[in-house]
């Protein structure tokens, strides 16, 4: 939609116009902030400055990043935006997404987006929410904070960095301020763990847990509100698009178009191996995110690897993300490709 | 038809019959999943509708001034539970952004800068200054706000644990349901009573379908029945009002039953909000007179064809059994026809189904809170079971109460329910009343259902949600009784139809007993 300024004020049109066709849109990078070492603020907007479509706490925004999609959590304000931020730490040894975002892109470039994604929002009936964060975990939380501070929902935060990356610790201090909500930090993992271990045993019964970090820090938390008693549907988490997967075991897939059968050695996707043998499958993100390559399985057990099934569909095992997920070793799975 | 009434060429209709939003593309109508894009036209032999997600038509005035009539006598039609706060702003202000990107000569909306925002309304000449989340602001609950700017009736679901849950909305116009009693119930409890749902899997793919709807990509579908005159309002609440036109359009000359049968659409919108995620459900409800519908040939043929070709418990379920067949008729030939068989309003199994021995208590709590409820002896020993095998797990609290009928007895158990850390498990027994206002409570206190275990001693009473005082009663009888209301003392039926939020079963005035 346009933007109309006039004396009175914006004419608002919070829905996406003709200019999210496809649900992508062109957007112009307005601001770079460094949080600390390797760690950046980048913020978007539309290149003639008009509304952007509002999202949900706790999503995400999938980025071209040259060669690469990548999906970052939004740190902005969700309520009629017009602008999107995404804090990005820089990963070396990465796909290259991170680096493109902080050697390449300058401010007035312009990226690629897709449509806000919501797969991490908060539990409206929670009467407690205990968000943990680890590093640039801690990305999802801003979004959350913001919303938890416009409702007075009562928060509290556990958020353990290594000393010189820690991020966004002025504006979780600003969001805390004169809210329902406390604000711990730490630097040391012992610590951490034995403050994390005293606060699951004493919430309030209605409270949930959202978690975000590193894969082994989130199956600790996990690991641990279960050992507390927390039922599975009360603990959230959400692992970073960036972490880097194992090859996997080689399996094979069984088209239903001609019966063929195509080898998916240790190392390769199943995608890969599709579209090596000729079969064309819609994709974007090829990191189990963005949901493009989504395909019906009709038999054999899928490996689910993916950030976008939900549980019950993962349970079924009637669909696969095969940009990440695969099957054991030696396993057959039937496709009707 | 007996009158020599011809088909207008369609540049000639206007108004509501051009505009009606014809539900059946193919000859026979099952339960399905027909969802669509919004914003997108669909042209009917008539004329077209569906350019926009709000429509706005000549009875705008008439109809929310009658749904300012149906809110004044009953105010359960408007319900925000506490946690839907931030999904009623959401709607708001999504709302007119459609109405403003709709018809921009006539609605708009204004940023102020951050928070604030102007609406005007020249229609209304309606203009309202607010800051998002600021009640006080705007003068009223947005919701109730928002629906005296649209025709739509609004419903807000909430989504958590995979799961749908009717929490918000402001429902005037329901079609043969109670929202007062419905909002708090899951999309899979308030569809439980459709039939062939279930074993087609229809409402669990919609329900799928649903959850995983994002913001800015907006669906809807349609939805029909019949009703006997252009009666806006035929909820559960009202039934005493309408339910007796069934019998009487059996009676009626033939005329008379063209204009007084309604085909009655619904267009649904299925939007997932930006802010809260929560998901809005537009319901917006036609009404096209069958004598109204015969001007359109194809229409004509292609809803008797319908009608004809419904299976029994479909027309049942609508209820519109008892004329469905005459309607039919009346479509397809002019002739007057003798009325269609009576058939007994048969009650929908639906109740919880209760194990037969005290289930295991989940040893993966890290305490618990076993509430034994009367005097059964049953009751006190599968308690006596449960702390036995708690005892080794944890922490365990028993609290042995006589009825949650007395004052102290409810007041112990809130309080002890408030007194929970998260990782508690709660386990009730006693009679199924108890044991579900129990559970009730225990939601209430915000418990989930991975947390409660509940055993049935006694299967007697039961919870008891009327309809007409809308209040929960302590009944003895069954779904599918007849039972004195204790609070209104009208003769209400008790449906197969259970809110785990109210722990009640709903019941409403039962038909007139054959004389």
């Amino acid at each position: 939609m346009t933007l109309m300024a006039d004396s009175v004020g914006v004419i608002a049109t919070p829905r996406p116009g003709p200019y999210w066709a496809g649900g992508t849109a062109t957007l112009v990078l307005r601001k770079i902030v460094d949080q600390s070492v390797g760690i950046r603020t980048f913020t978007f907007a539309a290149p003639d400055g008009s509304p952007l479509p509002a999202f949900v706490a706790g999503s995400h925004l999938v980025v071209r990043t040259g060669e690469r999609t990548n999906a970052y959590s939004l740190v902005s304000d969700g309520t009629a935006p017009s602008e999107y931020s995404i804090s990005v730490l820089r990963v070396a040894d990465g796909n290259g997404g991170s680096r493109w975002l902080h050697d390449t892109l300058t401010v007035g470039g312009t990226v690629e987006v897709m449509l806000p994604r919501s797969a991490f929002a908060p539990v409206a009936t929670a009467r407690k929410h205990l968000l943990v964060a680890g590093g640039i975990g801690i990305t999802p939380m801003i979004s959350h904070l913001r919303a938890a501070r416009r409702w007075g929902r009562l928060t509290e935060v556990l958020y353990v960095h290594r000393e010189a990356n820690a991020a966004h610790l002025d504006e979780l201090a600003q969001l805390a301020e004169g809210a329902p909500c406390t604000i711990e930090t730490f630097t040391g993992r012992d610590e951490f763990t034995a403050r994390l271990a005293l606060g699951l045993r004493g919430q309030p019964v209605g409270t949930h847990l959202y978690v975000c970090g590193p894969s082994p820090m989130i199956d600790d938390v996990v690991g641990a509100a279960e050992a507390a008693g927390w039922p599975r549907s009360r603990i959230h988490f959400e692992r970073f698009g960036t972490d880097a997967l194992d090859a996997g075991d080689p399996f094979r897939v069984r088209l239903g178009s001609d019966g063929r059968t195509l080898s998916v050695p240790s190392g390769v996707s199943m995608l890969e191996a599709l579209e090596d043998g000729g079969i064309e499958v819609r994709n974007l993100c090829r990191q189990g995110v963005c949901g493009e390559c989504r395909i019906p399985v009709t038999g054999g057990t899928p490996l689910h690897r993916d950030h976008y099934l939900s549980d019950e569909e993962k349970h079924a095992g009637t669909v696969i993300m095969p940009c990440v997920s695969r099957a054991d070793a030696g396993a057959i799975l039937e496709v009707p490709l | 038809m007996t009158t020599a009434l011809s088909v207008p060429p369609i540049h000639a209709l206007k108004g509501r019959i051009a505009a009606f939003p014809y539900p059946f593309p193919e000859d026979t109508y099952r339960y399905s999943t027909n969802v669509e894009p919004a914003n997108t036209p669909n042209t009917t032999a008539a004329g077209g509708w569906g350019a926009t997600i709000i429509d706005i038509d000549e009875d705008y005035h008439a109809e929310l001034a009658e749904r300012a009539t149906v809110l004044a006598a009953d105010p359960t039609r408007h319900a925000v539970l506490p946690h839907m706060r931030p999904a009623a702003w959401d709607a708001m202000l999504t709302v007119m952004g459609e109405l403003a990107g709709a018809y921009p000569d006539r609605m708009s909306l204004r940023n102020l800068g951050g928070d604030v925002w102007r609406w005007h309304n020249a229609i209304l000449d309606d203009t309202r200054e607010f800051r998002y989340g600021d009640e006080a602001s705007l003068g009223q609950e947005p919701l109730a706000y928002i629906t005296t700017q649209v025709q739509e009736d609004i419903a807000l679901l909430d989504q958590r644990n995979e799961q749908l849950y009717v929490d918000a909305g402001v429902v005037t116009f329901a079609a043969d349901w109670s929202f007062g009693f419905d909002v708090g119930m899951s999309f899979l409890e308030i569809h439980g009573p459709v039939p062939r749902v279930r074993r087609d899997g229809v409402i669990t793919r919609a329900h799928d379908f649903l959850k995983r709807l994002q913001p800015h990509q907006p669906y809807r579908r349609t939805n029909w029945t019949l009703t006997i005159g252009h009666r806006l309002d035929v909820s559960t609440e009202r039934y005493p009002d309408w339910g007796p036109d069934r019998e009487m359009i059996q009676s009626v000359a033939d005329d008379e039953f063209g204009r007084l049968v309604n085909l009655r659409v619904e267009v649904q919108h299925l939007i997932r909000l930006p802010d809260s995620g929560a998901l809005m459900f537009l319901i917006r409800t036609y009404m096209l007179s069958l004598e109204e519908l015969a001007t359109v040939e194809d229409w004509r043929v292609r809803t008797a064809q319908v009608l004809a070709a419904l299976p029994d418990d479909m027309a049942e379920y609508k209820g519109i059994i008892k004329y469905r067949d005459r309607a039919a008729r009346w479509l397809t030939e002019a002739a007057p026809a003798a009325t269609g068989g009576h058939s007994p309003r048969e009650p929908v199994p639906g109740l919880p189904e209760w194990p037969t021995v005290p289930p295991a208590v989940d040893v993966t709590g890290a305490s618990f809170l076993i509430v034994s409820i009367g005097q059964d002896p049953q009751t006190s020993h599968a308690a006596r079971g449960w702390v036995r095998a708690a005892e080794s797990a944890g922490p365990t609290r028993m609290l042995v109460l006589d009825s949650l009928a007395a004052d102290a007895d409810a007041t112990a158990l809130r309080q002890a329910y408030g007194e929970l850390r998260t990782g508690s498990r709660i386990l009730v027994t006693g009679s199924q009343y108890a044991v579900m206002m129990a559970l009730a409570w225990a939601y209430d206190a915000g418990a989930i259902s991975a947390e409660l275990t509940a055993f049935v001693t006694d299967l007697g009473d039961l919870p008891m949600y009327c309809a007409h005082c809308r209040d929960i009663h302590r009944v003895v009888g069954a779904p599918g009784g007849v039972v004195t209301c204790p609070g209104c003392s009208r003769r209400v039926q008790i449906h197969g139809h259970h809110a785990p939020r109210l722990g009640g079963f709903l019941a409403s005035a039962a038909a007139e007993e054959p004389s």
